[in-house]
Parts: C-alpha cells; structure tokens; sequence
C-alpha cells in the first residue's frame, strides 16, 4: 500500500505521492460487494446437480417413511407418559402421602449418616493413633537432640577450661613479660613448599650485622 | 415447567448471567417451541459439544433451559468417541413436546434410544461403496 507509507512524507515534500493517481491501489476484499453483478468469468457457469440414483431414492424415502412413523409413535407414548406422571403426581399428593414419603426419606436419610458417622469415628480413631505415635517419635528425638547438644557443650567448656590454666591474668603479668623479654621468637623466616623452616631468621642476622658493624 | 429455583434465578439476573450457560439458568415460556440440540464448547481446535434443551428460537450462545448430556467428537486415546446422555429428562423433554435437531437424532439413533436415523445408514453405504471402489482399484493396479 503506496497510499499509508508516503502519507508521512508528503506533509513536507512538495511533490506529493497520495495525491499522485498512478500510485493510488485499491484495497481487494475477500468478497465480492453485493451490489456488483455476477461476474464475466461465472456469467454462463451452472452449478452440478447433485441427482440421487433412482434405487437410492427409493430406499432413502423408504427410511425416513419408517423412521417418521416410529417417531411418531414414540413421541406420542412418552407425551403420554409424562401426561400420566402428571395425573398421578397429582392425585397421590394428599398431605398424609407426602408425610410418609417425608419420613421414609428421612429414614433413609439416617441410616446413611450412621454408616457414614461409623466410617467416620473409624477414621479419626486412625488418624489419632497415627498422631500420638508420631508424638512420641518426636518426643525422642527432640531429647537424643538435646543430649548430643549437651555433650557438644561440655566438651567445649572441657577445652576452655584446659585452656585458662596458661592464660595471662593480674598476677602472672609480670612474669609473663620478663619471660617474654628474656625468649625473644621471631617468626621472620623463610618456609619451603611442604612448610620446613629454612636457617634463621631474617631479624637475627640483620641484627648481627650491625653489631659486627659496631664492634671494629 | 417454571421450577421454584427458576423463579428464584429469574429474580437475581446479575447471579444468573455471572454462571456458566449450561447450567441451566435460561428463561423460557410454559409453552414456548423448545429444542434438543448440540451446545458447542471447547476452544480452538478442539470442539467440544454439550446436549442441551433451548428455546427453539433463541441462538445458540444464549443460556440453556437444561443440559441432557454431552458429544465429544475427538476419539480419546482408545480411539473412541464419547456420548452422555441423561434418558429420564430426555424422555421429559419429549414427552413436552421439544424438537431434536439432526446431529443429536443421529446419536440418539447410534445409542439405540431412538430407531436408527436414516442418514446414518446412507452414510453407511456411501462408505462401504467408496470402500469397495478402492478395492478394485487396488486389485486392477
């Protein structure tokens, strides 16, 4: 369609393509408009006649003659069936009728709901003794929980005990750090791959050489 | 055949278009022209047929007096085709007087509620015709 692609363009250009007969395109339907005439292609066509053969004909009109009698006769009995429902409904319905077929219906209705009552106390005893032996396993794993966490503990506190003998406090202090002036450690020093110690330390050496400087 | 719970639908006409069509709310008169017929459901692709009672004037997409049974054409995975039919309202609806539409009477006719429709047997020998003619063709190539 030439028509709505240029129509953006020709609000500015001078030379206008919508207004321009030779691109104008008619949009094609799918049908043809009622009001146009049959068309030249299809002016001398006439349409096949479907013609039944002549046996089949008389064999499909035998059909439906037996097939509109037997629904004929159907349709009528059950019109007279319902008819007679009807009639029948309405000379039973004295209020002691429906009394009594109120009560058996209730009756029924009962022994329903015991069986269903009996299936149902059943069930509930089922679920019940499900439950409470679910309660009980809970029960004892929550406190085989409770102990491994207790002995977790006392092994920690165990640990922490041993180890507060060699803490420092107020009354060790001060030979704590004579000892540590007097065992001075570096850890300045080189470890190979698996993690050996390799000579001394790096302090050390330095240190010696500076004495070694200061003496001469 | 307006029931109690009709007339209490007839009341509420926002419940009534709020449930589906088939379940019954159409409005219809005593003694209007009723029809059995197939309801189409289902989507694209996928047709999907109820058996209802309508007004035989109203159209197809309008809520329905009664559903009386359902059609599906696509054979399920054994390779059948399903058809439900509720016989004791079906008996009632005709016993009022409704008309059967074509495509319901041919399955009432299969399911031997009804005597067989004829074009069932048409169809029939159309069938075993083509049938035969394949044959001989077949035996000639």
């Amino acid at each position: 369609m030439l028509g709505g692609h240029f129509s953006k363009i020709s609000t500015t250009s001078s030379f206008n393509l919508c207004y321009n007969q030779v691109c104008v395109q008619s949009v094609r339907y799918a049908r043809k408009p009622r009001w146009l005439p049959t068309a030249p292609s299809k002016v001398f066509r006439v349409p096949e006649r479907h013609v039944l053969p002549h046996d089949e004909s008389i064999e499909w009109q035998r059909l439906n003659n037996n097939y509109r009698t037997q629904i004929n006769s159907l349709r009528r009995y059950l019109i007279k069936e319902v008819e007679e429902k009807k009639k029948n409904r309405e000379m039973n319905a004295t209020p002691a009728d429906e009394e009594a077929e109120f009560q058996r219906c209730l009756a029924i209705n009962e022994s329903w709901n015991q069986d269903i009552a009996k299936m149902r106390t059943l069930r509930i005893e089922e679920e019940n003794e499900k439950r409470r032996e679910q309660i009980l396993i809970n029960i004892e794993n929550k406190v085989e929980r409770q102990q491994k966490q207790k002995e977790i503990v006392e092994e920690k506190i165990k640990r922490e005990q041993k180890a507060a003998e060699s803490f420092i406090t107020r009354e060790n202090i001060d030979q704590a750090i004579e000892r540590a002036l007097a065992n001075p450690i570096s850890y300045d020093f080189c470890i190979d791959l698996d993690g050996n110690r390799k000579g001394d330390s790096i302090v050390k050496e330095e240190s010696k050489i500076i004495e070694e400087q200061q003496q001469p | 055949m307006a029931s109690k719970a009709f007339e209490n639908v007839k009341m509420l006409p926002r419940i009534r278009n709020a449930l589906s069509p088939a379940s019954g709310t159409g409005q219809f008169y005593e003694r209007s022209a009723k029809s059995i017929r197939l309801f189409k459901q289902g989507c694209t692709n996928r047709p999907f047929f109820q058996i209802v009672v309508m007004e035989r004037r109203k159209p197809h997409y309008e809520p329905v007096i009664e559903q009386v049974g359902t059609y599906d054409p696509m054979p399920n995975k054994y390779n059948q085709i399903m058809v439900s039919f509720n016989y004791e309202r079906i008996r009632h609806w005709i016993g009022h007087g409704a008309h059967i539409s074509t495509p319901v009477l041919e399955l009432l006719g299969l399911s031997g509620f009804y005597p067989i429709y004829p074009k069932t047997y048409m169809k029939a020998w159309r069938a075993r015709a083509t049938e035969a003619k394949k044959e001989t063709v077949q035996e000639s190539s």
